[in-house]
């Protein structure tokens, strides 16, 4: 099925430079995700996987080449209606599960919504509904240092989830994860993904979690190596 | 300044330095034991070099407060002795009359004069005498229109300038003093610019025998001979010929003063003006009288008397402790009396002293025959002049540093914290590498040693940083000082500051820098690796506690200090190790340290209980009754409301209640009850307790507590306080996402944040209290000033020598005034007498009391029935206001009411030493009515009959402040022989009259006798603006201490941004805009400052209007009111500064790329 780019990006460059030393993340990446999609990023350390995912996402910004996202390319954009397109219309979910530390996970998961400007009251009843939808209802007033890797993920797939987004960016879901916690994470996105057909690119080096996604990018030395579909979804 | 909180300064630096090279010995050896540990320790400080410096910034405050108070105090003193010592000249030894004499005449016979000019010029210590009479006489320049009045004309011997500077002209020049002639006279530099009079003007000197006419020879500098003696409001002097004066005054061959310079230059030598000043003493005492009192005095039973004297006026000033520990060893010696001893006699302070010793231990007899003796001793008095005011001058200098010190002692603690905060936050930041450097093998001791050795190079460079910036702000608040002097106030501020003062700040700052660091250190060292390499916070490491005989025999080890050490470094193990902790031990410093250390690790245990701490409060707090010591009481009772927080909190525990909800629970009752205790009014537990009695320490005490338990309170229920920001600013533009960041992470670190909000309070609540009290002090003045003056606008003084005879008759004959002007006039005089309080009092017989010193002034019948001086203490039988007990006593000469120096006050500020008369059973805080009571008057020196007086009441201190005895005009005659003069006029105008015109006309009509007018609210004005320059000095001082707040908070903030990177990528990833995260990082330093200065004022308003109601039940007329601009001066320059410093690393972490700040680790 031929589906509407929400995401494309053409001939995206992008370098990291030291007083010593060049490197070159992105080399010229061309690439389009359609609505509703589920893509996965592979490629071994240092392939530029983690930089597609930021430059795409609008967490950095690309030396050359342009990245369009529901039709608006992003250069255009100032940095406040990037922050609120990002607040609105993107969820992260990030290896280290970058919880605040200081706020319980019913609080973290609540923050996107507030930043949205959501009332606080809505706030709360649709963080919990996401907690619940996680399995992590029971733990709401727990501190992130009180819970597991496996529970931590969960929380924040329930930030990334809660305000509904067009666009989830997953970098490494599983990275900190065991097997089973895995297998557990990636159901879950994968459920989600089918139930609310939100866009879905996960950045993986694990062969199991890219198999999952119906599209898969392989990278290396900064480009395109390989980019086919799976035919899991 | 020689002496610092009583110690010599030199021994202080000694101290310190010796310490500072002990503490550096041991880290140098360390070090080159073990080189790659320094290179693990510093090799962080060039890695961030930004932090470095933030570090060296916020180390350095300390040292800089230290360095800044010393200097104040060095340039006080230095003023002071700079100023005087200038105008000394070559004069070191001055001879006058003997004191007793001096109130009647105070010139010296002229076979006197010869006898002294005799001894001085034979003894080989003395290269100068000149005989002189200096006094204060109007001169008059007729054509320039212009008059000097009240300033001293000083006549020379021009044949003896021998040892003595020369006297040069305004251009350099030396002015030969022998071409002076009889009618020649010498203006110095203010003196000509006052009558505007150069050489070769005509100038009239009025003295007793009438105008003199003088030709200006010269005008000339001010310094040496024609330097002006004394504390003098001006620096105007002219010199005649000696012979000159003798004429004008009448007093041929004599001189009132001989003003000797001994070999040695102008600078002073202590030993040889002692030696010659001795030497003199000794020649014009009566050996006979002398030999006399050695035999009274070397009684055992009287040298037991001056013991038990010295023994218990603990508080008398140095200079009298010395002088009479010196007499007590001479006269312990037996034998013949020495040189020594007779010169001890012949001090006043030294003979006082004696007889009151005498006296107290019963031997009244004794008493009243030495005190005779001292009166008929010399026939001149020699005074070590020069010696006086260095010591004088290093006195001041040393009070006003140790004023400095005990209200910079705040800034110090602060600055302290700052330390620590600054360690721990770099600890933290570390945690992982250490933890990862423990997992491969370091030991404990070795991170404890990396951590000092980055510690001591930032403590080095901290050191000399901060005494660097110590004289930089010293000399801001110095020329801060010298703009608010005003200007017609005779003093030069020279800004000094010793070099032993920068040894002592620098050693001071760096010991104080090191021994935190060691803390921090040794502190950070203990962590649990696992926790440590996974960043876990501190609380998930399980503590164990050492078995009790563990911890007794480490508390026998630390109380045996140096000598554990010497016995292992004796029988052997690691000996390197027992010869530097030997070392260490030395300084006391670590010894003390490590018995608090041990002490604390065996009752640790004891301590959470709860009862134990309670057991130790109550015995504290009864030990504090016992004492009647308000400090320990109150250290006793605030340990039995945190021991009521530990046992609530032992309670709680054992209920299912959350961890969180227990230790608010406990924390906020201890803290309550801690803020109840030091908030109730200080004699609110009197009945209970008893008085008692209290000093400075119990304002840093209540500072420390108050904060402490204020900043607890609000950190554990921050939540509660917070409510209504949240409530409020949420709703407003996108702001609730912002707060929840903003607020959730200080009040996640409770330590932190608590440590840097109560920075900022102490410090303000010392401005605040400060600045309330003097405002309050302000206001007393400006809204009584009647109580002040009396009602009246002019006060006037004349000299003695030239009365005048019918004030009213002159004021009607003069052209230049108009009787209509004067609704009230007025004189009084005064002498010296001594009284004692006969009984019986209040139905109880007085205690048989000494004759002690007080004033006497007796006022004219128009101004006794005119005054507006009030009454703080009267009998209510004699009359039912003010004015009535002043009818009173007009219409009874046995009456007499008493200034308020007479009653004993609690005031810390007051001097110790005061022997002047005291009242018994009247409290000065319970004004009001009293019973008359019964004094017994003598003349002043004994000898003369007594005559026995009733006191009707006592007036406030703001009329006569003194120990004064006030009657009508004949009391002086009643009980002095000394001639009784008016001295003092009080004037009160009509309305209408020009109060400004009237007093330069009163000059101008009574110029003959030397008038000096001055307009009294001027004179309040300029008390008050002395008060007010002093006061922002002051702040300006303790405001050094905000920088360390501000500092922290900068601090702080930093450490914030880089610890929090990654979340703030995640918060830019989940929408927040560039502006919400600066906002988050302003509103969180916004928070902990403006908690801080919040706390701060309302504790220091608190507890300045319970200091300002018990200063006016003492004084009356005092009104609290808030300071409103100061308020807002505080809150705006602390706030905006604290904004300042968070600015940077806030726009530096929102402008941040998430992705990037994401990667950051």
């Amino acid at each position: 099925m031929e589906q509407e780019p929400i995401i494309a990006a053409e001939k995206i460059v992008k370098t990291y430079r030291s007083r010593t030393l060049s490197v070159h993340a992105l080399r010229g990446v061309t690439l389009s995700v359609g609505r509703g999609e589920m893509v996965a990023v592979m490629g071994p350390s240092g392939s530029g996987k983690t930089t597609l995912l930021n430059c795409l996402s609008g967490l950095d910004v690309v030396d050359s080449g342009s990245v369009t996202i529901a039709g608006q390319p992003l250069a255009d954009l100032p940095d406040d209606a990037l922050s609120e397109y990002r607040a609105r219309s993107m969820g992260f979910i990030f290896q280290h599960y970058n919880l605040l530390p200081v706020l319980s996970a019913l609080e973290n998961v609540e923050m996107p919504l507030l930043v949205s400007g959501e009332k606080p009251g809505r706030a709360r009843e649709m963080a919990l509904q996401g907690l619940d939808d996680v399995g992590m209802a029971d733990w709401a007033d727990h501190k992130p240092n009180e819970l597991s890797g496996g529970q931590q993920q969960r929380v924040t797939i329930a930030r990334a989830l809660v305000n509904t987004p067009a666009i989830v960016w997953a970098d490494e879901p599983t990275g900190n994860l065991d097997s089973e916690n895995a297998a557990d994470v990636m159901d879950l996105l994968c459920d989600l993904n089918e139930k609310n057909q939100q866009t879905f690119v996960i950045v993986t080096h694990t062969r199991d979690v890219g198999g999952r996604a119906g599209r898969m990018i392989n990278m290396r030395d900064g480009q395109i190596e390989l980019d086919r579909t799976t035919g899991a979804s | 300044m020689e002496k610092l909180f009583g110690i010599p300064v030199e021994t202080l630096t000694i101290v310190m330095v010796a310490i500072l090279l002990i503490f550096m010995a041991v880290i140098a050896f360390f070090a080159n034991r073990n080189r790659a540990l320094v290179k693990l320790g510093v090799r962080n400080i060039p890695r961030r070099r930004g932090q470095s410096v933030l570090i060296v910034l916020g180390l350095m405050l300390s040292t800089a407060i230290i360095a800044s108070a010393l200097a104040i105090g060095d340039t006080v003193s230095s003023s002071i002795r700079g100023s005087a010592l200038d105008a000394l000249g070559a004069t070191d030894i001055e001879v006058r009359a003997p004191a007793f004499v001096r109130v009647n005449n105070e010139y010296i016979s002229e076979e006197n004069v010869r006898k002294v000019l005799a001894a001085a010029d034979s003894h080989e210590l003395v290269d100068g005498a000149m005989p002189q009479i200096r006094t204060e006489l109007p001169i008059v320049n007729d054509a320039a229109e212009r008059t000097s009045i009240g300033l001293p004309v000083l006549g020379i011997d021009t044949q003896r300038m021998g040892g003595f500077d020369e006297i040069r002209t305004t251009r350099g020049e030396v002015f030969d003093v022998s071409s002076l002639g009889p009618a020649g006279i010498l203006l110095n530099e203010t003196m000509a610019a006052d009558l505007e009079a150069g050489a070769g003007d005509q100038v009239t000197v009025i003295a007793p025998t009438g105008r003199h006419e003088f030709t200006v020879a010269a005008v000339v500098e001010e310094k040496g001979l024609s330097g002006v003696r004394g504390n003098v409001p001006s620096n105007a002097v002219a010199v005649v010929q000696l012979a000159a004066m003798q004429s004008a005054m009448e007093r041929p061959g004599q001189a009132n003063r001989i003003e000797i310079s001994v070999e040695g230059g102008l600078r002073p030598d202590e030993g040889v003006s002692k030696d010659a000043a001795d030497d003199l003493r000794i020649a014009f005492s009566n050996d006979d009288i002398a030999d006399s009192l050695f035999e009274i005095l070397s009684e055992p039973a009287a040298v037991a008397a001056i013991e038990e004297y010295l023994a218990s006026n603990e508080d008398l000033p140095a200079l009298v402790t010395e002088d009479l520990e010196e007499l007590v060893s001479e006269l312990k010696e037996g034998g013949e009396p020495s040189r020594r001893f007779r010169s001890l006699i012949t001090k006043d302070v030294v003979a006082g002293s004696v007889a009151l010793s005498l006296e107290d231990s019963g031997q009244s007899q004794q008493a009243f025959a030495a005190t005779i003796m001292f009166a008929q001793l010399e026939t001149v008095s020699v005074g070590e002049i020069k010696n006086d005011v260095v010591e004088i001058a290093d006195l001041v200098g040393g009070f006003f540093t140790t004023i400095f010190g005990i209200f910079g002692s705040f800034s110090i603690m602060v600055g302290l914290l700052l330390i620590f905060l600054v360690f721990v936050m770099l600890a933290a930041s570390r945690t992982t590498e250490m933890g990862i450097a423990r997992a491969v093998g370091m030991k404990r001791q070795h991170l404890v040693q990396a951590f000092i050795y980055e510690g001591a190079a930032y403590a080095f460079a901290s050191s000399i940083a901060g005494v660097l910036l110590g004289i930089f702000a010293s000399l801001a608040l110095i020329e801060l000082l010298i703009g608010l002097v005003p200007e017609d106030i005779n003093f030069t501020i020279r800004f000094g500051l010793q070099p032993r003062s920068l040894l002592l700040a620098f050693a001071a700052g760096m010991v104080v820098t090191l021994i935190t660091v060691a803390f921090s250190a040794y502190r950070v060292s203990k962590l649990n690796i696992s926790v440590a390499i996974r960043g876990l916070p501190e609380e998930f490491v399980p503590t164990s506690t050492p078995s009790l005989s563990d911890r007794l025999i480490q508390l026998g080890i630390a109380l045996l200090g140096p000598l554990y050490n010497l016995y292992r470094l004796i029988v052997g193990g690691s000996r390197v190790r027992s010869l530097v902790m030997f070392l260490l031990h030395l300084t006391i410093v670590v010894w003390l340290i490590s018995i608090i250390v041990a002490t604390y690790r065996l009752l640790s245990p004891y301590v959470r209980l709860g009862w134990p701490v309670t057991v130790v409060g109550v015995l504290i707090t009864m030990a504090g009754v016992n004492a009647s010591s308000a400090a320990t009481f109150s250290i006793g009772a605030s340990l039995i409301c945190i021991s009521i927080g530990q046992t609530i909190s032992l309670i709680l525990s054992r209920t299912e209640l959350r961890e969180d909800i227990v230790a608010r629970i406990s924390f906020s009752a201890g803290s309550i009850l801690l803020l109840i205790l030091w908030l109730l009014p200080n004699n609110a537990l009197d009945s209970l307790t008893g008085e008692l009695s209290g000093n400075l320490e119990m304002f840093i005490l209540s500072g420390v507590f108050l904060t402490g338990a204020a900043v607890t309170l609000v950190m554990y229920n921050a939540d509660v306080v917070l409510w209504p920001v949240s409530r409020f600013l949420g709703p407003v533009g996108g702001m609730r996402p912002v707060l929840k960041a903003a607020l959730s992470y200080p009040l996640e670190s409770r330590f932190r944040t608590g440590l840097t909000i109560a920075m900022f309070a102490l410090i303000v609540f010392t401005l605040m209290v400060f600045a309330a009290i003097t405002e309050a002090f302000n206001n007393a003045i400006v809204n009584n000033v009647e109580r002040i003056n009396g009602g009246y606008d002019i006060r006037a003084s004349i000299s003695k020598e030239l009365p005048i005879e019918d004030i009213d008759a002159a004021i009607a004959d003069s052209p230049s005034l108009n009787p209509e002007d004067f609704q009230v006039v007025g004189g009084r005089s005064g002498s010296l007498i001594e009284a004692r309080q006969v009984g019986p009092y209040l139905g109880k017989e007085i205690e048989e009391r000494r004759f002690l010193r007080m004033g006497i002034v007796g006022l004219e019948d128009s101004l006794i029935s005119s005054t507006l001086w009030e009454f703080s203490h009267f009998d209510p039988a004699y009359g039912s206001n003010d004015a009535e007990i002043w009818a009173a006593l007009l219409a009874d000469p046995d009456l007499a009411v008493v200034g308020a120096g007479v009653l004993v006050t609690g005031d810390p500020f007051s001097a110790g030493g005061d022997t002047s008369f005291k009242v018994q059973d009247i409290e000065s805080n319970e004004t009001g009515d009293i019973t008359a009571f019964q004094v017994e008057i003598r003349g002043d020196q004994g000898g003369a009959e007594t005559i026995t007086k009733t006191v009707i009441g006592i007036t406030d201190s703001l009329a006569f402040q003194q120990s004064t005895l006030i009657g009508t005009t004949a009391l002086i005659d009643e009980v002095t022989s000394v001639s009784n003069v008016l001295t003092t006029y009080h004037f009160r105008l009509s309305p209408g009259a020009e109060v400004d015109a009237v007093s330069s006309a009163l000059e101008n009509a009574f110029l003959d006798h030397n008038m000096n007018a001055a307009i009294t609210l001027d004179e309040i004005n300029r008390d008050l603006s002395a008060n007010r320059a002093f006061n922002l000095l002051f702040q300006g001082f303790v405001g050094l201490g905000l920088f360390v707040g501000v500092a922290s908070l900068g601090v702080v903030m930093v450490r914030a941004v880089v610890e929090r990177t990654q979340a703030i990528g995640m918060l830019r990833a989940i929408g927040f805009r560039e502006s919400m995260i600066r906002t988050s990082f302003l509103l969180e330093s916004s928070f902990i400052a403006l908690a801080g200065i919040g706390l701060g004022l309302l504790l220091g308003t608190v507890i300045s209007w319970q200091v300002v109601s018990e200063i006016n039940r003492e004084f009356g007329g005092l009104a609290f009111s808030i300071p409103w601009l100061t308020v807002m001066t505080i809150v705006a320059v602390s706030w905006v500064f604290s904004l300042t410093t968070t600015f940077l690393p806030a726009r530096q972490a929102s402008k941040v790329y998430p992705a990037e700040a994401l990667r950051y680790e």
